[in-house]
């Protein structure tokens, strides 16, 4: 039998939504000017600042600021980039991750606490404290390639792999990884290595299949910050031919005073981010809620 | 083919808790052995060693004479039954049976050959594409025995596969798994809390208290001769009833016994000379009620039990647990009544004061 609602828990309840409301209104509001001053020439979009026209497609709307970014920025090549980047980081975060995860919440072996203890203490370290040192590693690192013969470049400064490789290894994905590891019960692995499995094994057909939600957050987590690098890549590659779509955005706007154009570039830039979110979001909100609901 | 399965002084601790404390058990092929034992006293953890998922501190495991400590559970060809059932949930029935063919790189026709010949066999082959989550508590305990039979292992290990199911399906199962071990005559190792499971299971029970064996015998040796008082209370059900006393030296013949809860002096014909305090113990099949008066002790009755079949008073005695005693089905006891019990002393059983069996002299 439903409880009937009376007064007060149905006032509770509309305040409750006008909160979230005003929560909705003031994240998605930059996000709907962005996309609508996508559409309108400069003098417009600034006409249309002190009223509600700015979140609205009226006026002389139309797809030109697209070309013009698409004709003059680079972005088409910075967006390559961008997504070679992050489906590397991604895909190779992915298995190097969970393997190591694996390994911590699985298997047995000396010096297993320390090396967990020393993951958490990198979840706090921020990317900005470690920056400097990382470049002057990175900087004398050798990379091999071809030029009539096998040749060695001793920096891997300016290419792609310097924004992919470290960030393969994650202390959030693989502390993740391991807590969602931890979670699914050892009987599994024990039947399995009585069927006859090796470590391996267990990972590929008994904890992965069961981990599909926990791969597909990662995914989310790790894709998003490998999209949205800037800081590394501004640092460790000053040339365009490796730039990623973010720094591409900084270097466009630089020399831009055409907003609706910028508007343009950060619109195309967050599309496929959008489209990402909204084909992921059931599992990125499951997996959140389900870890809050078992912790 | 079954594998003899021997155990050589084997412990086991972790961290400073000795939890098996050096084990001597040696396994026939084809042997239905049943390791019981209240909760914590190790009988999980020994299975676990037997299978290769636990590691061995000292002495030694052997199959056939080899000794398997360092070996993987499918070196050792073992198969197992989790109290859990531990079915891969992402997997059909008909994979979970087959997953360990699959890992073998048994031939795909070959696999679904065997995994069929067992779906049959355990009555599931109309579930063989079911997920384990739409199965009912039998059909998932029935899919668990069909993925450790299909590699046909030398030795069977079962941790209390039944405690999850509902009193009918145990008793229903445990018909099966008897049914399944006479035509198959594989070596199993059973671990479980339920006496009434290793009675009515076991070629052989090994009672286990704090990681140490207390006897090994056959069910019914066990109940008619076991060999301490942990082993007399653990098997039986209500449990052995407990009167303390004084053994007063050979009369005769026979040991004279004081009640300590009546004063009374009975003779024990089959016991030996022995002097101090002693522990009587009685079946509830072997006490009969009587008018206080009457009996070799007094007492008022705590509770009744009434199963149909059978009834259960309880009787408490001044100084004395409750003493369970059988009466026929339709008795009119009921609780509060003072009543007294008689015993047949060539019936009963006498502990030393450490708890073991005092020696019954041959008849």
């Amino acid at each position: 039998m439903r409880r009937p609602i009376n007064s007060r828990t149905a006032a509770v309840r509309v305040g409750l939504y006008a909160i979230a409301l005003l929560f909705v209104i003031v994240f998605v509001s930059p996000f709907v000017f962005m996309v609508m001053a996508s559409f309108k020439p400069n003098q417009q979009i600034f006409g249309d600042l002190g009223s509600f026209r700015a979140f609205l497609p009226v006026g002389a709307v139309s797809l030109q600021n697209y070309r013009d970014v698409i004709a003059t920025s680079g972005i088409g090549s910075y967006a390559l980039n961008s997504a070679f980047i992050t489906v590397s980081t991604v895909g190779a975060g992915l298995f190097v991750n969970s393997l190591a995860a694996f390994a911590l919440a699985r298997l047995e072996w000396r010096g297993k606490g320390l090396v967990l203890g020393l993951i958490v203490i990198m979840l706090i370290i921020p990317l900005e404290a470690i920056a400097v040192p990382m470049m002057l590693l990175v900087a004398s690192l050798p990379t091999l390639g071809f030029d009539g013969g096998l040749t060695i470049q001793w920096s891997w400064l300016d290419t792609r792999l310097v924004q992919i490789v470290p960030f393969v290894a994650n202390a959030f994905s693989i502390f993740f990884f391991y807590q969602a590891f931890n979670d699914i019960p050892r009987d599994f692995d024990e039947a399995a290595y009585v069927d006859g499995a090796t470590p391996y094994q267990v990972f590929r057909h008994v904890i992965v299949p069961l981990s599909g939600t926990t791969f597909a957050t990662v995914a989310i987590i790790q894709g998003l910050a490998a999209w949205n690098q800037y800081l590394w890549p501004v640092i460790v590659v000053p040339s365009a031919e490796a730039r990623p779509l973010m720094v591409g955005l900084q270097q466009f706007f630089r020399f831009q005073t055409e907003w609706g154009e910028v508007m343009a570039y950060a619109t195309l830039a967050t599309l496929p981010v959008f489209l990402a979110f909204v084909f992921f979001q059931r599992w990125f909100v499951q997996s959140v809620m389900g870890s809050g609901v078992k912790g | 083919m079954p594998s003899q399965v021997e155990l050589n002084d084997v412990r086991k601790g972790f961290g400073d808790r000795q939890i098996i404390k050096g084990i001597d058990l040696a396994i026939q092929p084809s042997e239905f052995i049943v390791l019981v034992g209240p909760s914590g006293c190790g009988k999980s953890t020994l299975l676990r060693m037997i299978a290769g998922l636990e590691s061995v501190d000292a002495g030694e495991i052997r199959f056939d004479g080899v000794v398997v400590n360092d070996r993987t559970p499918a070196e050792r060809n073992v198969g197992m039954v989790f109290q859990s059932y531990a079915l891969y949930p992402h997997m059909t029935v008909a994979e979970n049976v087959g997953f360990a063919l699959k890992l073998a790189r048994i031939d795909p026709h070959e696999r679904q050959r065997r995994v069929d010949a067992v779906l049959e066999s355990l009555q599931l082959s109309a579930l063989r594409d079911a997920r384990p989550s739409q199965l009912s508590g039998g059909q998932r305990q029935r899919v668990a025995i069909g993925r450790s039979i299909v590699r046909n292992p030398a030795v069977f290990l079962f941790d209390e596969p039944l405690s999850n199911l509902d009193t009918a399906l145990r008793v229903q199962m445990r018909l099966e798994i008897s049914r399944l071990h006479n035509r198959l005559r594989n070596t199993v190792v059973y671990v479980t809390h339920d006496q009434v499971e290793a009675m009515t299971l076991a070629d052989r029970i090994v009672v286990l208290e704090a990681g140490t064996v207390q006897q090994i015998g056959a069910p019914l040796e066990l109940y008619e001769r076991p060999a301490n008082r942990f082993v007399a209370g653990f098997l039986g059900s209500p449990q052995m009833g407990f009167l303390p006393a004084q053994a007063l030296g050979l009369n005769g013949n026979a040991l004279a016994v004081r009640i300590a809860a009546s004063g009374q002096v009975l003779a024990f014909p089959h016991h030996g000379a022995h002097a101090g305090a002693v522990t009587i113990g009685i079946r509830p099949e072997d006490c009969t009620l009587c008018a206080p008066e009457d009996g070799h002790f007094a007492g008022a009755v705590l509770q009744v039990e009434r199963l149909g079949s059978d009834t259960f008073a309880f009787v408490e005695s001044t100084g004395t647990e409750p003493v369970a005693v059988r009466v026929g089905a339709g008795h009119t006891v009921a609780a509060g009544h003072a009543v007294g019990i008689t015993f047949d002393p060539a019936r009963a059983h006498l502990f030393a004061s450490d708890g073991v069996t005092l020696p019954r002299l041959a008849a």
